[in-house]
C-alpha cells in the first residue's frame, strides 16, 4: 500500500509539475504549492533587504526575478550573507535546499521555506548608477527656464495679490 | 510675455489647475532631499528635472488665467469638477516623470498607471524590480498615495490661493462631501491635522515594531513611514515585492490592520469621536455596514478555505483570510498571501466573497474606494423600509431615518443618488471584467481584478502586469480615476471638452 502511494505521488509529480534537475523558481513553488507542500526543494536567488533576526533563527528574504519569498534559517547561516540587494547593491546569490511549506503552521499559515544551511554561490556587489550627461544638461536648461518663468510670475501675479481681499469660502 | 486667456471658463480652469500643479510640484522637494541624504544623485536629478517641468507648466497656466483673480471670476459647479479632474489628469503625467527617469518603468503608459494607482489609493503597480528601488522613489510612491487619499486639490489651493470663494466646489469635485466646519479651508485643515497626527503616531508605532522584528533603525523608520502612508490612505503600496509578507510578523500585521481600518473611516466620524461622540463609532451606518460586510466576507472565505484544510489554526486563519478580507473591504490592498494563492486556493466561493467586499469598499469621505458603506447601507435600509411599507397599513406613515454622524431622513433623492453611483460602479466593473475576458483571462480572475481596480483596492491575481494589453492598462487607469472621483468630475471634464470641440467645429 505504502509502495503504491509513493509510486502514485512520484507519477503525479512527474507528469503535472515541470521537472528540474536541481532547482525551482519561486513562481513554480507558488504555482505548485499543493503538490510541493513538505517537499525538499533547491532554490538559488538573491538575498534582499536585510536579515530579520528572531531568536536563534532569522528570516532572509530572497528574490529570483520571478518572485520573492522568505527563508527561515539558523542565525549563524544567515550571517554568512554579507551583501543584501537594494538600490545600491546587488545582493549575494544564495543556494540552499529547504522544506517548502504551503501554509506553515509555525509561522501563521505563511508560504515559506525552512533551510538548515545556505551557501553563497555569487558574492553581491555595489550597483553603479552613472549620471547621464544629458540629464545634467536638461537640468541646467530647465533650471534657467523655471527661474525665468518664476521671476515673470512673481512680478505679474504676486504684487497684485496685495489688493485682493476676497471673502473666505463658505460651504454651499 | 504670457497672454492671458479671454475665455472666462478656460481662464478659471487654467488659473486654479495651475496652482494645484505648482502645489503638488513642491512636494517633489521631499524625495529630492531624502535622496540627497542617501547619496542617490541620479534620483536627485530625476526629481529636480520633474520639479522644474511641473513648476514651469503650473506657473504658465496660472499666468494664462490670471484674469480670473482680477475679474473675481464666479466659480460654478462645472469649474470645480473640471479643475479637480483636469488637475488629476495633468498631474498623472507630471508625477510620472521621476518614475520614467528612474529606469524602473517599461513605458510612459506604465508610469502613468502607477501614478494613477497611487493618487487613487489603489496600490497595484507595474514598476519593475521593486526590491532595488531607491529610497527617494519609494518615498515618492508612498507620498502620492498619502496625498491622493486626503485630497490634493483643496490642499494645494488652501495653501496657495487666498481668494477661495467657491472652494466647496473643488472639494466635492475631488470626491469628498462632508463639511466638518462651515468653511472648506477649515474642513481641509481638520482632515490634514487628523491625518498628520496619525502619521506621527503610526510611524512611531511601526518604527518600534520594526526594530523589534529585526529591521535596522533607518529601515525601520522608512518602512514605518511608507507602510503607515499606504495603510492610512488605504493604498496598499509597500517598499518590497512581498508586500506585508516581507516582515513575517503578526504584530506588524495587527498594527497595519488598525491603521487601515482607521483610514477607511469617514473623516466626519473621526471628527465626531474627537469631539466626544464615542458611541458614534457603533451607531454610524457606515461602520455597521463595514462590520457586517467584513464579518460575513471573512466567514464565507473561511468556509470556502475549510474545504481544502489549508489553515488549521485560528492564527493562520486570521492572518491569511481575515486580514485579506478586511484589507479588501477597506480597499487597502495589503496582501498577506501571494497573488496567485487567491486563484489556486480560495476557490470560486472565496473569490466571490473577496470580490464583493472589494466592491462594497470603505466609508464615504475617507481615503477608501468602492461603492462606499454609506451607500450600501442606505440602499439596504431603503429596501427593508419598502418591504415594511408593503406589509403595514397604508394609512400609517413612518419617516425612515439612518444614522450618519446625526439622524438623517432616508428620502428618495438620497436613495436615488446612492443607487446611481452603485449602478455606475457596477457598469465599470462589468466593463473591466468583459475586457479581461476578451483578452483571454479567465472570467473569475477578470472579475477579481476588475473589482480590485474599480474599487481602488489593489489586490491582484496577477493580471495587472507590464505584459497585459495596453487597452487594459488604459481602461484600468480610467476605472481607477472614475472610481476615485466618483464619476461626476470626470463626466464634467468630458462635457466641457465636448462643448469646446462643438464650438470649435461650429466656428470652423
Amino acid at each position: 500500500m505504502v509502495k503504491k502511494s509513493v509510486v502514485f505521488v512520484f507519477l503525479i509529480l512527474l507528469f503535472t509539475v515541470p521537472v528540474h534537475a536541481s532547482k525551482w523558481t519561486i513562481n513554480e513553488l507558488v504555482e505548485n504549492a499543493d503538490l510541493l507542500d513538505g517537499v525538499v526543494v533547491t532554490i538559488e536567488a538573491e538575498a534582499i533587504g536585510e536579515v530579520l533576526e528572531r531568536g536563534d533563527f532569522a528570516w532572509v528574504n530572497i528574490n529570483d526575478a520571478t518572485n520573492a519569498i522568505g527563508v527561515y534559517v539558523p542565525i549563524a547561516e544567515a550571517k554568512k550573507i554579507k551583501i543584501f540587494g537594494d538600490y545600491k547593491h546587488t545582493g549575494d546569490t544564495i543556494r540552499f535546499s529547504a522544506v517548502f511549506h504551503n501554509a506553515c503552521v509555525e509561522h501563521g499559515g505563511e508560504m515559506d521555506l525552512h533551510a538548515s544551511s545556505i551557501s553563497i554561490v555569487k558574492t553581491g556587489s555595489s550597483t553603479d548608477h552613472p549620471i547621464d550627461p544629458m540629464k545634467v544638461v536638461l537640468f541646467g536648461f530647465l533650471a534657467f527656464l523655471t527661474l525665468g518663468i518664476g521671476v515673470y510670475f512673481y512680478h505679474t501675479v504676486k504684487p497684485k495679490r496685495v489688493h485682493g481681499h476676497q471673502s473666505e469660502d463658505e460651504t454651499e | 510675455m504670457v497672454k492671458e486667456i479671454k475665455h472666462p471658463t478656460l481662464g478659471i480652469i487654467s488659473y486654479y489647475t495651475g496652482y494645484i500643479i505648482v502645489g503638488m510640484s513642491l512636494f517633489m522637494i521631499f524625495p529630492a532631499l531624502v535622496s540627497t541624504i542617501f547619496g542617490e544623485w541620479n534620483v536627485v536629478l530625476d526629481f529636480l528635472i520633474s520639479l522644474f517641468i511641473s513648476l514651469s507648466l503650473g506657473m504658465t497656466m496660472v499666468l494664462f488665467g490670471r484674469n480670473t483673480r482680477l475679474q473675481n471670476g464666479k466659480l460654478m459647479w462645472k469649474h470645480g469638477f473640471v479643475v479637480a479632474s483636469l488637475s488629476w489628469f495633468v498631474l498623472m503625467f507630471l508625477c510620472a516623470i521621476p518614475y520614467l527617469l528612474s529606469g524602473h518603468m517599461n513605458s510612459l503608459l506604465d508610469a502613468t498607471f502607477d501614478v494613477m494607482s497611487g493618487f487613487t489609493t489603489t496600490g497595484v503597480f507595474l514598476l519593475q524590480d521593486l526590491d532595488h528601488v531607491s529610497v527617494g522613489l519609494n518615498l515618492w510612491r508612498h507620498m502620492l498615495t498619502f496625498i491622493g487619499g486626503q485630497g490634493m486639490v483643496v490642499l494645494a489651493l488652501s495653501f496657495l490661493v487666498r481668494e477661495m470663494a467657491g472652494a466647496y466646489k473643488f472639494y466635492v469635485g475631488e470626491g469628498k462631501d462632508v463639511a466638518l466646519v462651515p468653511n472648506v479651508r477649515g474642513t481641509t485643515q481638520i482632515i490634514w491635522i487628523i491625518s498628520l497626527v496619525y502619521l506621527v503616531i503610526g510611524t512611531i508605532v511601526l518604527f518600534i515594531n520594526g526594530v523589534l522584528i529585526g529591521l535596522n533603525p533607518t529601515n525601520a523608520f522608512f518602512h514605518g513611514l511608507y507602510i503607515f502612508m499606504a495603510g492610512w490612505s488605504t493604498g496598499g503600496f509597500a517598499p518590497n515585492l512581498q508586500n506585508i509578507m516581507y516582515y513575517h510578523s503578526f504584530s506588524y500585521e495587527i498594527v497595519t490592520i488598525v491603521f487601515f481600518v482607521l483610514g477607511s473611516m469617514n473623516f466626519g466620524l473621526h471628527y465626531a469621536i474627537i469631539k466626544g461622540k464615542k458611541m458614534e463609532f457603533l451607531k454610524n451606518i457606515e461602520m455597521q455596514s463595514f462590520i457586517i460586510s467584513s464579518f460575513v466576507g471573512s466567514a464565507i472565505a473561511a468556509v470556502a478555505l475549510a474545504k481544502s484544510g489549508l489553515y488549521t489554526d485560528s492564527i493562520s486563519l486570521f492572518r491569511r483570510v481575515v486580514y485579506n478580507i478586511v484589507s479588501a473591504n477597506t480597499t487597502t490592498g495589503f496582501g498577506s498571501i501571494f497573488a496567485r494563492q487567491f486563484i489556486l486556493e480560495w476557490g470560486p466561493l472565496g473569490m466571490l466573497a473577496i470580490t464583493i467586499v472589494m466592491l462594497i469598499g470603505g466609508s464615504a469621505c475617507s481615503t477608501a474606494g468602492g461603492f462606499k458603506g454609506l451607500r450600501v447601507g442606505i440602499v439596504v435600509k431603503a429596501f427593508f423600509a419598502d418591504m415594511r411599507k408593503l406589509l403595514t397599513s397604508e394609512r400609517r406613515v413612518k419617516i425612515e431615518k439612518y444614522h450618519h454622524i446625526k439622524d438623517m431622513v432616508l428620502d428618495d433623492a438620497i436613495v436615488r443618488t446612492s443607487s446611481m453611483i452603485i449602478f455606475l460602479y457596477l457598469l465599470m466593473f462589468i466593463g473591466a471584467t468583459m475586457l479581461g475576458a476578451y483578452f483571454g483571462y479567465p472570467v473569475v480572475d477578470s472579475m477579481f481584478e476588475a473589482a480590485s481596480i474599480s474599487g481602488n483596492v489593489g489586490l491582484s491575481v496577477g493580471i495587472t502586469a507590464t505584459t497585459m494589453p495596453s487597452a487594459m492598462k488604459v481602461y484600468y487607469i480610467l476605472a481607477m480615476y472614475l472610481g476615485r472621483l466618483e464619476f461626476l468630475s470626470v463626466f464634467a471634464l468630458i462635457g466641457v471638452m465636448a462643448q469646446g470641440v462643438k464650438t470649435w467645429l461650429k466656428r470652423a
